[in-house]
């Protein structure tokens, strides 16, 4: 470096920032915070401000070879000089806008399509604020490509600027040193050619970070096919998520009947696992029977087996829906005499009830002739 | 505007701004070839080259593309995550350098066009100076004598 060099040095980091901590909640809100549109025209920024200045570096190279065909002498090389030191200077900053430009599209392209995956990823408007939810993966892959895109553009930016200026005269006050002013508190660069950081180097702004929801103490409200609100405590909820077990337990107290008795089933104990009648809907088979008395259907009792094992079909199986019908207690007597004294009643003569309709009975007349051979 | 000055050695190889190799040169001797009047027509194209690079004040700030500080400043656009903070801290330093020395370098060409026009008013006083010397030397002596030196013979002969 010439000491007649003054050097901007660019701070850079390019250190690997984890995004496994992030939830998809959090990482939709921060995509949701930028804006690579504005990102673009930051690139056409310095992309016509690179042009602006290789236009100024041509006009004073065009004036540099009038003057030369034009005077002669120390005096004339010199200012020939410091004109070549400001084309140069010009071109340098030009080259440099240029990367940066460079470095800008990349950055912006990669928040484009990192906004545009992050549409893409289920989850609908309420992302998961558990980081360790799948949807979150997903947003953390798509954060982590980001961040690899920037540390790239990082890199491609450049890593100083540089002009080389001939000392000036205080001939007349700049328009620079006016409009520094009215810019704000921006000071001169470091002189000298050092690369000693500027007085007005811009600091660098903390990052802000969504913070997690807190988890709701209750379920969503989300409405149910059947009117029941989630308050009801008959409704389980069994959304895991969040990654929390449920506290209540899975086994409900039995549904309420009509006449206040607790319906249950024949042979089955609970309803454990059996859709709640509608609220409104009438019993499509009712069975009268006395208050107190055992259900029609087998009676039964707690989960694991009736409590009444002497009673007839206590806790022995159950009836389900769509299973047939069921019969009463003297058809099952009835059928038990049947079946098992067959020789006091002999045999019926029926046909076998899988052949009806199809099986002819044999014709004793009837000789096939194969025995007189 | 304070900085933005150094040496004017002419440049050396091995630069982070590296000098142009064909730059036009008009030796070391001589004079003029076509008169003052070029020094002052350079000197009014760098005059209009910095009026042209003026700084672009708000409103219509981003409007007036490629003029000094035009570049946009960036601020939640790269995101407010720690990457996207490391990006506009670095597009952030690019902008205020840009701006120094683009200032710098617009703000050093009035000083360039001020130089060429001393020099112009140098030459031009000098250029006078020199004819009234010239006049002076070819004028009559203060006794009357004409300084100039005769080419006619005491004898009347040429």
């Amino acid at each position: 470096m010439r000491a007649d060099e003054q050097c901007y040095p660019i701070e850079k980091s390019v250190d690997v920032e984890p995004t496994w901590h992030f939830s998809a909640f959090q990482i939709s809100y921060l995509l949701r915070a930028t804006n690579h549109e504005v990102m673009f025209e930051a690139a056409k920024d310095y992309r016509d401000t690179a042009d602006s200045l290789d236009r100024t570096a041509e006009e004073i190279r065009r004036g540099a070879v009038d003057l030369a065909g034009a005077w002669r002498g120390d005096a004339a090389g010199d200012s020939l000089g410091h004109l070549r030191q400001y084309y140069a200077s010009a071109r340098s900053l030009a080259a440099d806008c240029r990367a940066s430009a460079a470095a800008m599209v990349h950055a912006a392209s990669a928040l484009g399509l990192a906004r545009y995956r992050a549409a893409q990823v289920p989850g609908g408007p309420f992302p998961s604020t558990d980081p360790s939810s799948i949807e979150s993966v997903k947003y953390q892959q798509v954060l982590a490509d980001l961040n690899r895109a920037y540390r790239e553009a990082i890199t491609l930016a450049p890593n100083q600027l540089a002009v080389a200026l001939p000392p000036r005269d205080r001939v007349e006050e700049d328009m620079w040193a006016e409009g520094a002013r009215k810019e704000g508190p921006s000071d001169a660069p470091h002189p000298g050619g050092t690369a000693a950081p500027m007085p007005n180097m811009p600091a660098r702004l903390p990052p802000v970070l969504p913070p997690n929801p807190p988890k709701p103490t209750t379920p969503p409200t989300i409405p149910r096919m059947d009117g029941r609100s989630q308050d009801d405590p008959r409704v389980r909820h069994d959304d895991l998520s969040n990654g929390d077990v449920p506290q209540e337990p899975l086994i409900h107290p039995p549904f309420e009947s009509d006449d206040g008795q607790h319906t249950r089933l024949a042979g089955a104990g609970e309803v454990l696992g059996s859709s709640p009648p509608v609220p409104g809907s009438q019993n499509p088979n009712p069975v009268p029977r006395a208050a107190g008395a055992p259900s029609a259907y087998g009676g039964g009792g707690p989960i694991g087996g009736s409590a009444d094992r002497t009673r007839p079909g206590g806790g022995v199986g159950g009836w389900m829906p769509g299973s047939g019908p069921h019969l009463d207690q003297s058809d099952r007597e009835r059928r038990y005499y049947l079946n098992e004294e067959p020789d006091v009643w002999g045999e019926p003569e029926s046909v076998p009830s899988i052949l009806y309709g199809e099986f002819t009975p044999p014709e004793p007349d009837r000789d096939d002739g194969d025995d007189d051979l | 505007m304070t900085g933005a000055q150094a040496s004017a050695d002419g440049g050396a190889a091995g630069s982070s701004v590296p000098m142009p190799l064909d730059w036009p040169d008009g030796g070391r001797s001589g004079g003029f070839a076509v008169g003052p009047r070029v020094l002052r027509d350079v000197a009014r194209e760098m005059r209009r080259l910095a009026a042209d690079n003026q700084p672009a004040e708000p409103p219509g700030k981003w409007e007036r593309r490629g003029a000094l500080g035009a570049v946009r400043l960036l601020d939640s656009e790269p995101g407010l995550w720690a990457s996207g903070r490391s990006f506009q801290h670095v597009h952030a330093q690019l902008r205020e350098g840009l701006m120094a020395f683009h200032g710098a370098l617009i703000g050093g060409l009035p000083a360039v066009a001020a130089r060429l026009e001393r020099s112009a008013d140098k030459y031009e006083h000098a250029d006078q100076t020199n004819a009234e010397a010239v006049g002076a030397a070819a004028g009559p002596l203060p006794d009357g004598t004409p300084a100039a030196p005769r080419v006619v013979g005491p004898d009347g002969r040429f």
